[in-house]
């Protein structure tokens, strides 16, 4: 999808995008996200994780990958609070980049 | 001061000791309805129930206006395939907070990071947990502070998060 579906959405409702600073957000982004990743597959408890039912074993390998729980929500069909209390049952660390 | 508070953030605040010293700072905390349901854990839940009770807490109805600049704000921060989403409640929040011209309090990175890239929200006042104990606390109390709030909470911040703020801490992280 790239930067092109922000363009059209921005384009349709007439917000301003400052483009430079999005770049540097999305590079800052993926540098601290790369580490934050490798912070929560180290603490996680996969021997939990393995243990849970469907689709709340899926949910929490999504949010070990991505630290993103509303991605995991969407796919998984849960509400971000249940998958919240299994957060912490699975001791994946909140990380804040 | 008044601040809108996503359900993110009222949950690890929640599990802070000194969970309390945000009233130091803000006398009320609006919650919007729609946040509610998001709040399940039960030690937030019963902070819920105490704040009510002592009049800390105030729950903002569901209003159409409102629910027009969400679904923008939702839209527009969804748009990036790489960044962090937003969901509906706390794009309801972030569009309140706006209108309202008060402080949001999220602990998702994505309206914080949309305050950098999409200009009308430039004005937009987004904190996170470690911009309020920022506020809360000064010098070597707030680098015991933030190790508390990690430990009580779970939350890692990360070292460029922290260096942002000007907090020099070598993290686990």
């Amino acid at each position: 999808m790239g930067d092109e579906f922000l363009r059209i959405v921005s384009k349709e409702y007439n917000v301003k995008i400052l483009w430079d600073e999005y770049r540097k957000v999305l590079g800052e982004f993926r540098r601290r996200e790369e580490r934050a990743r490798e912070i929560r597959r180290k603490h996680a408890n996969w021997e939990f994780i393995n243990k849970q039912p469907e689709p709340i074993k899926s949910a929490l390998k999504i949010l070990v990958e991505t630290g993103d729980i509303k991605l995991a929500s969407m796919i998984s069909g849960l509400k971000v609070g249940i998958i919240d209390e299994y957060r912490r049952k699975a001791n994946i660390p909140y990380t804040i980049i | 001061m008044s601040a809108v508070v996503d359900a993110c953030f009222f949950i690890n605040w929640s599990q802070f000791k000194q969970r309390d010293d945000i009233f130091k700072l803000f006398h009320t905390l609006i919650i919007p309805e729609i946040v509610l349901d998001e709040i399940r854990n039960s030690i937030a839940r019963s902070y819920l129930y105490l704040l009510a009770y002592q009049r800390r807490v105030s729950i903002a109805p569901r209003v159409g206006i409102i629910d027009r600049e969400a679904l923008k704000l939702f839209t527009l921060i969804n748009s990036s395939s790489i960044l962090p989403r937003i969901d509906e409640p706390e794009s309801y929040g972030l569009a309140l907070a706006l209108m309202l011209k008060l402080p949001f309090l999220t602990d998702n990175a994505a309206p914080r990071l949309a305050t950098r890239y999409i200009e009308y929200l430039r004005e937009a006042k987004v904190y996170d947990s470690l911009i309020v104990l920022k506020m809360l606390y000064k010098g070597k109390k707030l680098i015991t502070k933030v190790k508390k709030y990690s430990d009580d909470t779970g939350v890692i911040f990360s070292e460029e998060r922290l260096q942002e703020e000007g907090i020099k801490w070598v993290t686990n992280f």
